[in-house]
């Protein structure tokens, strides 16, 4: 039997899965960074020229506000000017930013210019001359506060823009992770542990199945092994029966020895003579005393035939001298009932049969001394015929009480005979040893009877020719000739 | 069985016999059987007294029961077997043994006969004298010194 004992299930790890789940968050937020910061390295990009632009048109407004005067070269402003406007109106947040501070660009050109001129006449201008409008040197000083004023404030105005930028798209980029993030969490929270607790169940079920099996082929050896002690145990109670048959066999035969020895020494005129009446008598002891013994006989026979060591001596026999013997062991008994005792052969059987002749013999004085035993008056005929090509059988009738029907199926049963059979000493063992030696044999028997008709067994065997057991004999040992 | 008959005409027999039976009815009823016929018969009632019996004792012939209590009839048997100045005396089983088999097995084993009780007196005489002729036809007549029996074991 193997040994194998089921290992409770290990509690599964989620940590391979909790990690491999942070590296792919932690690969996300990466990733997701890189992105952030490449859009805010882009922002940059794109901003900083609408920054430069936006920074020169402030500048330069600043510059005409504070000198009155146009740049000198204003194409050069209005270019850039132009390309600041269209830069922020590419870019719409530009404008949202800058709001109201786009005037149309005619009406602010001639503000520039105007404030250029006037600007530069200030700062051109002979001090105390009346073309000077002012040359108030806090005038300039005002002037470059404001427009330092207008540069902090752009700055500030850029840099929330930026900072809005960046928030913007970094919120983008949170939000992003985050629900990523969130679903991992989920999946790693929900989804995996019951999957693992599923597969957890699904372990501990097969473990518990397992143990089971275990247990069950556990009992399974138990039991074979109760079973192949309680076969021993048969086996030894077979053996003693077998024993204990052989010893009782001994047992019983030893005083009977000694019952029929004495009455027959007696008998036999060895101690001297008997009167008639004692002589009688120890006949009486020797009749009792074998129908005991036969009765011993008997019950041994069905013993070993039910235990499966009785064994067939298959030799060639005479058919006629078998039957005959049969015969006239039955003829003082049939002669004595006036019965008429008769024995037909027919011609065809052949004169030598091979079978267990004693066993045979067995079966037919069991029959004959039946059918005298049971019939008081009329016939007893032993018939002995062909059956088949493959089968001879041998049909005794007697003209005796009968069997009655519902008696038919139970009369080879042991210990079963009509009524009158234990009146008239029979065994109750005959019959059944009868089935049974003829079925060993490979063969049959069949009766018929009718209350006050009388009775007729049929005993079929199978018919074995010398020739052909000495064809068997020699298929089997060819040496057994030369000896 | 046999149907019963004086003995009208005894066969005389001069035969010397050997009984070996631990159970006393049997060996006093066979003893008194062969003894009407004529036979000498000494008994023995255990596998020990037999031997020692045997040491000078040379029977026509050895009938010995096979269970008898410590010493067997087949312990006896294979004793006697083993001394050559017994060889030619034949042994008989006497037995009550009388399932089918047994007389197979006791031929087997070298028994010399077989006779299955309880004994038929009309016929044992027959039964062993056919025993005797059987045994004596193994050891041809003419003493020829084939071997060196003519210096028997003292």
């Amino acid at each position: 039997m193997s040994q194998i004992t089921p290992q409770p299930p290990k509690p599964i790890s989620i940590f391979p899965a909790v990690l491999s789940i942070i590296i792919l968050i932690g690969f996300t937020i990466v990733s997701q960074g890189i992105v952030v910061f490449d859009i805010i390295d882009d922002g940059d990009d794109i901003d900083y020229t609408n920054t430069i632009n936006l920074y020169r048109i402030a500048t330069l407004e600043l510059l005409y506000t504070a000198t009155g005067d146009a740049p000198e070269s204003l194409p050069a402003a209005l270019e850039a000017h132009q390309a600041a406007y269209h830069a922020v109106n590419r870019n719409g947040e530009g404008v949202s930013v800058l709001g109201d501070e786009y005037e149309p660009l005619d009406r602010r050109l001639r503000h520039l210019t105007e404030a250029h001129d006037t600007f530069r006449t200030a700062l051109t201008c002979e001090p105390q001359s009346a073309a000077c409008p002012s040359s108030d040197s806090r005038a300039l000083e005002s002037l470059a506060q404001a427009l330092n004023a207008r540069i902090d404030a752009f700055y500030d105005q850029f840099e929330a823009l930026s900072q809005a930028d960046r928030s913007s798209v970094v919120a983008l980029q949170i939000v992003f992770s985050g629900s990523v993030v969130l679903v991992m969490f989920i999946i790693m929270v929900f989804v995996i542990p019951a999957n693992v607790k599923q597969i957890q169940k699904n372990q501990t079920r097969l473990y518990e199945s397992e143990v089971q099996a275990l247990e069950q082929n556990k009992a399974l050896v138990r039991a074979n092994r109760e079973l192949a002690v309680a076969r021993r145990q048969a086996e030894a109670a077979n053996r003693m029966k077998s024993q204990f048959l052989a010893t009782m066999s001994h047992e019983l035969r030893t005083p009977l020895n000694a019952v029929i020895g004495y009455s027959q020494i007696q008998l036999a005129g060895m101690v001297g003579e008997l009167s008639p009446e004692q002589r009688n008598f120890q006949e009486r002891i020797v009749v009792n005393a074998e129908h005991l013994l036969a009765l011993i006989n008997e019950v041994l026979d069905l013993s070993k035939i039910e235990a499966g060591r009785m064994e067939l001596n298959d030799k060639p026999f005479n058919l006629r001298e078998m039957l005959k013997g049969v015969q006239s062991q039955n003829a003082v008994l049939a002669e004595k009932k006036n019965l008429a005792f008769r024995l037909d052969i027919d011609d065809r059987l052949p004169e030598v049969l091979v079978g267990d002749v004693s066993r045979i013999r067995q079966i037919m004085i069991n029959l004959v001394s039946n059918a005298v035993k049971f019939t008081d008056s009329g016939s007893v005929v032993m018939e002995a015929a062909v059956h088949t090509k493959e089968a001879w059988r041998v049909t005794i009738t007697d003209t005796g009480v009968g069997i009655p029907s519902h008696l038919q199926e139970t009369i080879f049963d042991e210990f079963r005979q009509a009524e009158d059979g234990i009146q008239r000493g029979g065994t109750g063992l005959g019959l059944a040893i009868v089935r049974k030696l003829v079925l060993m044999m490979g063969g049959n028997i069949r009766l018929s009877s009718e209350v006050g008709q009388g009775t007729s067994f049929t005993i079929i065997l199978p018919m074995i020719t010398e020739q052909e057991w000495l064809d068997s004999l020699e298929d089997t040992e060819p040496m057994a000739t030369i000896s | 069985m046999s149907e019963t008959t004086n003995a009208s005409q005894p066969r005389r027999i001069d035969w010397e016999i050997l009984l070996v039976d631990d159970v006393s009815d049997n060996i006093i009823v066979i003893k008194t059987a062969l003894s009407f016929f004529g036979a000498t018969v000494h008994t023995a009632t255990s596998g020990f007294e037999a031997l020692e019996k045997l040491e000078t004792l040379r029977p026509t012939a050895v009938l010995l029961d096979l269970r008898m209590p410590k010493l067997s009839g087949w312990d006896v048997f294979k004793t006697i077997r083993a001394n050559p100045a017994l060889e030619r005396i034949p042994v008989i089983a006497a037995t009550a043994y009388a399932m089918e088999g047994d007389k197979e097995e006791v031929l087997a084993a070298g028994f010399d006969g077989y006779i299955s009780k309880p004994f038929d007196m009309f016929s044992i005489v027959d039964q062993i004298q056919k025993i005797i002729n059987a045994k004596a036809a193994q050891f041809p007549q003419p003493t020829d010194p084939q071997d060196s029996e003519s210096t028997p074991v003292p």
